[in-house]
């Protein structure tokens, strides 16, 4: 088991001191290799719960389990490299630091793991020459494509191989082609043994992974394997 | 790390830089005044070694500076006063009392300041002065290259008169190295100042003597007048260089906020701009620490800049600022670069730490809702 949620609640208080439950109760588990696709409208908490899991957003109250340690037990800076050694992160906006080139934006979560520049860039180039993106190392976040700045963004994401990738409506700026195009990376991915949970509002997508989790006002509604057949319909 | 340090530093280079011209702009005007308030310190010691034993006695109106420094349209008094001074109750405390008469003529179409008196002091020597004759400040003898037995004309607003170079003095009185010493009648003429005295310098044996009751004496017998001594001087010398210190650690307690704010607001405007940058760093493994040593780097770059250009601009306008102020070129002196540099990066750090700290600290995933 990768990750385990244990009674994950998380409560937004407003500034007129009103307080929203955007998780409520959630439990679940994260198996090695499994691709996770959390589904439901806006305003669900998918992405409340995917963040808590990430170690970005300490819950109200509840546990994220990692390798037998409550993330959120640790200190700031234990936190910070224990997403940066063992959770990548894909955003909507992929998020890439602008000032930085691709290779550097892939580089640096390497770097910042203790690689020495050398192997953090080389890991780097080979990620962007496997995704495709070999021709646009030197390039800025500003001179990419969409579908370009995405696959720069899920590089960084797996530079560091992480145990788990975490996908936040990774195709919410995309037009139905490139959004094939990058499920298609996804799944290719997680054949390779990369464990993913995915939040997305796009319905069409659950079929993508092979757990589909639905969400609904901050509790799981529904959860199902998703079979081959399943896919195929 | 470094990497995105440089990278930020470029991206932001317009705003840190005037950032950094700000603080230079304070510390130029601090090191200006600082320079300023060490010259007027050190013009009083010099002053207070002129008057050495004697009492300077000139009229109340004087600009000591400019008396000393032989400038501008001297104040006078009653040409009579010498007498009046010794008739005077106190006039059996004299020994002697040499006249003056200060003014500023021309020699050689050069501006040369002429000091007016009956004798003088050089080194061990006491020297009188003939009517026909004048002697010359070394420094004044070398730029107008004369030499003793020559032959001078000296005009000034009176009537212009041609004397002999007696002598030329190796060690003037007073360090007037740069004028020339001739008979007080003389003086007069050539001023165009017939009745009037510019100083008196008293001197006599006054060990058992209350010098500063002395002096308050002279002033009540002679209206209108000023007795300068060592000990007044000293007097005042501590009095302003105490109200000097007081202001001018005001001024840099003052300006060293001033600096710790402009920097502390620069600092907290960089975080919340790049909020989204320090969240992205949060959640790619950066840790806290880092993030807070960043800008804190940042902020002591921008002290380190507005420190050296400060410490620059500072030696470039002090002699500006002097002459505006004080009409005396000086030097700017008594800011140490080392110094300057060492509080300038200190501050700026310190005044960044709450801004990083607090940007440090956030959430991740509360910015990326946010932003």
């Amino acid at each position: 088991m990768i990750l385990q949620l244990n009674d994950i609640r998380k409560e937004f208080k407003g500034r007129s001191n009103h307080s929203v439950l955007a998780v409520d109760d959630v439990s679940m588990q994260v198996e090695a290799g499994e691709f996770i696709v959390v589904n439901g409208a806006s305003g669900s908490g998918k992405s409340t719960l995917l963040f808590t899991m990430g170690a970005m957003l300490p819950p109200t109250s509840g546990q994220v389990v990692c390798d037998g340690t409550d993330l959120y037990a640790l200190s700031p800076s234990r936190r910070s490299k224990m997403r940066n050694l063992r959770i990548g992160f894909v955003f909507q906006t992929f998020n890439l630091i602008s000032y930085l080139n691709s290779l550097e934006n892939v580089a640096f979560p390497a770097l910042l793991a203790g690689s020495s520049k050398k192997a953090a860039m080389q890991r780097a180039e080979d990620l962007l020459n496997r995704l495709g993106l070999g021709e646009r190392l030197s390039h800025l976040p500003v001179e990419l494509s969409v579908g370009e700045r995405q696959r720069v963004a899920i590089c960084r994401g797996l530079v560091n191989a992480p145990d788990i990738l975490l996908a936040d409506e990774p195709t919410g700026n995309m037009d139905p082609e490139l959004t094939q195009e990058t499920m298609e990376l996804f799944r290719g991915i997680n054949r390779q043994g990369q464990t993913i949970v995915m939040v997305t509002h796009n319905p069409e997508l659950s079929e993508t992974g092979n757990r589909h989790v639905l969400m609904e006002k901050g509790s799981i509604r529904a959860e199902r394997i998703v079979s081959a057949e399943d896919k195929a319909l | 790390m470094t990497s995105v340090f440089l990278k930020m530093i470029k991206a932001r280079a317009w705003e840190l830089s005037l950032t950094a011209l700000i603080i230079a702009a304070l510390i130029a005007a601090m090191s200006a005044q600082t320079s300023l308030s060490g010259y007027s310190e050190k013009r009083i010691h010099e002053y207070a070694h002129k008057i050495g034993g004697n009492i300077l006695i000139i009229p109340a109106e004087t600009d000591i500076r400019q008396f000393f420094g032989m400038r501008g349209d001297q104040e006078l008094m009653p040409g009579g006063f010498p007498e009046k001074l010794l008739e005077s109750p106190v006039g059996k405390k004299i020994q002697a009392i040499r006249a003056e008469l200060f003014g500023q003529t021309r020699i050689n179409n050069q501006p040369v300041p002429l000091i007016g008196t009956r004798l003088i002091r050089s080194g061990k020597q006491n020297l009188s002065i003939q009517s026909d004759q004048a002697l010359i400040g070394k420094m004044a003898a070398e730029k107008l290259q004369v030499s003793a037995g020559d032959f001078i004309k000296i005009s000034g607003p009176g009537k212009e008169r041609t004397l002999e170079v007696n002598r030329i003095l190796d060690k003037a009185p007073d360090g007037l190295d740069t004028g020339v010493f001739v008979d007080l009648g003389a003086a007069r003429k050539i001023l165009g100042k017939p009745d009037g005295l510019g100083a008196m310098r008293v001197s006599g044996c006054w060990c058992d003597t209350d010098i500063s009751g002395l002096a308050a004496d002279i002033e009540k017998n002679l209206p209108g007048t000023r007795a300068l001594t060592v000990k007044g001087v000293i007097s005042a010398q501590k009095d302003m260089i105490d109200t000097v210190a007081q202001y001018s650690s005001l001024i840099n307690i003052l300006g060293g906020l001033f600096i710790a704010l402009i920097v502390g607001l620069s600092i907290y405007s960089q975080t919340r701009g790049q909020l989204k940058n320090i969240a992205l760093l949060l959640v790619v493994g950066a840790r806290p620490w880092m993030i807070a040593g960043l800008f804190v780097c940042l902020a002591a770059l921008i002290g380190l800049a507005g420190a050296i250009l400060g410490w620059i601009l500072g030696v470039a306008v002090t002699p500006g600022i002097s002459e505006l102020l004080l009409g005396e070129t000086i030097p700017a002196a008594g800011t140490n670069l080392g110094w300057v540099v060492f509080s300038g990066v200190l501050l700026s750090a310190a005044a960044a730490l709450w801004p990083a700290l607090a940007a440090s600290r956030c959430h991740p995933a509360d910015i990326f809702r946010k932003v």
